[in-house]
């Protein structure tokens, strides 16, 4: 039995005004998700949101010392404090590089 | 339908690698993950040593049911949406939280990426926390779609409707900087 396919502006106007009546639909059709994601797609998004969510690039070292610095769970924490000395130095330097 | 995008990487196998690889390759990730949430530098720096921590203190829980990143992200996303919670319950000032975000990484920006990074920043004020990480999870860590349900524990077809909507309202504000 064939069914009744809705148009490229059938299915964005369920994603601006009916989001639940699309993903009842996705839910059914799946494949129509294909559709939508085409119509969606942002090529640039992902790098510009890399880019706005940078983590700091001392974030590594402040993260040391917090970890050092929760006394209230030492024994948890001491063997990552000690595992990390090596990590966090070669993560600073990637970070470094990550940036620029 | 193909659901994983197109630069996932397919083959990380289920089984979790060495604190130093999970520093090395997972911090940047907790952080962007838990900075989409919380929209606050501090508290999302506090969110990724929080992480780190349960990873490590429940390292045995872990089955390699699902690949270690999205076991850890979900970790990230439940120690983030907590601290976001007790945030609300303590009331602060929003200008102050507009302050920490504004003077988050990238002092060394150009004054036309700062201005790139504030309006997208306002875009993203725009959603909501779940769509907020659905998107960072999709658009920059490119998970699948199937890890995403699985790392926010909600149905494959929210992620989508979510994902959808939430490139929608960005490529208005990214239009701009094209």
């Amino acid at each position: 039995m064939s069914r009744r396919v809705p148009s490229d502006r059938q299915l964005l106007a369920w994603l601006d005004r009916n989001p639940a009546r699309l993903e009842r639909h996705l839910e059914m059709y799946p494949e129509d998700g294909t559709r939508v994601e085409a119509l969606t797609e942002a090529p640039s998004l992902g790098a510009q949101l890399r880019e706005t969510l940078r983590p700091p690039s001392d974030l590594l070292d402040r993260l040391t010392m917090g970890v050092r610095s929760d006394e209230s769970r030492r024994d948890a924490t001491e063997l990552i404090v000690e595992l990390f000395g090596t990590a966090w130095r070669t993560a600073a330097v990637l970070f470094t590089d990550e940036e620029s | 339908m193909t659901e994983t995008h197109p630069e996932a990487d397919v083959t990380a196998p289920n089984v979790a690698p060495s604190l130093e690889q999970a520093v090395l390759e997972l911090s940047p990730s907790i952080y962007r993950v838990a900075l989409s949430i919380l929209r606050d530098q501090a508290l999302a720096e506090d969110a990724v040593q929080e992480t780190l921590i349960r990873v490590w203190t429940n390292l045995e829980r872990f089955r390699g049911e699902a690949p270690f990143r999205v076991w850890v992200l979900r970790i990230a996303h439940n120690v983030s949406v907590s601290m976001g919670r007790k945030r609300r319950d303590q009331a602060v000032d929003p200008h102050d939280l507009s302050e920490v975000k504004a003077s988050g990484a990238g002092a060394d920006r150009t004054a036309e990426g700062r201005a790139m990074v504030g309006e997208l920043w306002e875009a993203l004020d725009q959603l909501d926390p779940l769509s907020r990480a659905i998107v960072v999870l999709r658009e920059v860590e490119l998970f699948a779609y199937e890890d995403i349900a699985a790392a926010l524990d909600i149905p494959l077809a929210t992620v989508k409707t979510r994902l959808f909507r939430a490139r929608r309202s960005l490529a208005t504000k990214l239009e701009t900087w094209r």
